[in-house]
């Protein structure tokens, strides 16, 4: 049954899975945009660069370039970041870095073994999109329902409005990742079941 | 055109295509490079600005031709100086968020004054921080809000970071002198 449920997974939700530490870091609105224009710039440049790597270079050597490539473009992020608002880099800095090493763009990074894989190298870009827009809807969550309100001027004081007021915590981050995860399985199972 | 002349055009070709796609590789990563550490030490600049005006909210007017020095020290980001009057910012973390204070010493070394110039957006604890902070410098008790056993200590390792940190700074000067 393990095994079975472990060859069903797709990629995207192994990238899922490995985007959890965004997904924990991003505790509000701010922090998720920040977080999630960050991991669309590595990923982004990742994969591009891995795409378009000279197929003289060895595999080890493409995947170094691709990722120093991904953290000159994060230098260039956080700078910008850091222009437009000192004190919300001085918040997110070491998230922002973070994002460079996570699994999805170690992935990106990878040259593509093959033709067919090298043709397929622009759903990354697309997987890399969604993702995002994913952190961006999760952070969103967390934050309403930590404190009854999304803003993108910052959290307010959680008041009555709050339903889960643990829920900018990491460990209210699991909790609400497991209640996601559970359902989409949930979803996928029923409609695999209606298939005939 | 022999078939031997075609394959060695064929191969010179790809000899040329891929110094070239190399060139115009390195040539990319050099002017990402470039700009990446323009927008760095420019960001740097304008974050310093940013802490020097922040700071000015309780050093005055003197926050004009103030000098920014980064330190990144424990909790102190850095200080502002302007004509002897040192202002120090600190981030101080609340749980989830991050309050960021500023306080001025004397030539002494003395906190004599201290402000919350950015709140912890969200976090229930920053309203009676920004209180005990603003405190620092008065004759005043603290009061006895439940919250500030968990806000007092933080006050209190922020200002002994920066009574060391001035020490350290007090004497450079003085091994300079």
């Amino acid at each position: 049954m393990a095994a079975t449920d472990r060859s069903e997974l797709s990629p995207t939700w192994v990238s899922l899975a490995g985007l959890t530490p965004v997904f924990v870091a991003a505790e509000n609105l701010v922090s998720g945009l920040v977080l999630a224009g960050a991991f669309l710039l590595a990923h982004s440049t990742c994969s591009a660069m891995s795409l378009f790597m000279p197929r003289m270079l060895s595999k080890p050597r493409g995947f170094a370039l691709s990722m120093l490539g991904g953290a000159l473009s994060l230098t260039l992020y956080a700078s910008i970041i850091r222009i437009l608002d000192p004190f919300l880099f001085e918040d997110l800095y070491a998230r922002i870095f973070l994002v460079g090493f996570i699994a999805p763009v170690l992935n990106a990074s990878l040259i593509p073994n093959g033709e067919a894989e090298r043709e397929r190298g622009w759903e990354n870009v697309v997987r890399g999109l969604a993702l995002s827009l994913a952190v961006v809807a999760f952070a969103f969550a967390r934050e309403l329902l930590a404190t009854g309100f999304a803003s993108l001027t910052g959290p307010r004081s959680s008041g009555s409005g709050s339903l889960m007021p643990f829920a900018m915590h990491p460990a209210g981050a699991f909790i609400l990742l497991a209640f996601i995860a559970a359902a989409a399985r949930a979803v996928t199972g029923r409609i695999r079941r209606k298939e005939p | 055109m022999d078939t031997a002349t075609r394959e060695r055009q064929g191969g010179m070709k790809t000899h040329t295509r891929l110094p070239t796609l190399n060139i115009l590789y390195v040539a990319a990563f050099a002017i990402v490079l470039a700009g990446s550490a323009f927008a760095s030490r420019y960001a740097a600049k304008r974050a310093g600005e940013v802490f020097i005006s922040s700071s000015g909210k309780i050093a005055g007017a003197a926050a004009k031709d103030a000098t920014w020095s980064p330190l990144r020290e424990g909790l102190v980001l850095g200080y502002a100086e302007s004509k002897g009057a040192v202002t120090y910012i600190a981030s101080i973390p609340l749980y989830t968020a991050r309050a960021y204070a500023a306080v001025t010493v004397n030539a002494d070394g003395e906190a004599v004054s201290g402000t919350l110039i950015k709140p912890a957006a969200g976090n229930a604890y920053s309203k009676r921080l920004g209180y005990v902070i603003g405190l620092i410098g008065k004759r005043a008790e603290r009061g006895g809000s439940p919250l500030d056993g968990s806000v007092a200590p933080l006050v209190d390792t922020m200002l002994e970071e920066i009574a060391s940190l001035e020490r350290e700074r007090v004497g450079g000067l003085n091994g300079r002198d």
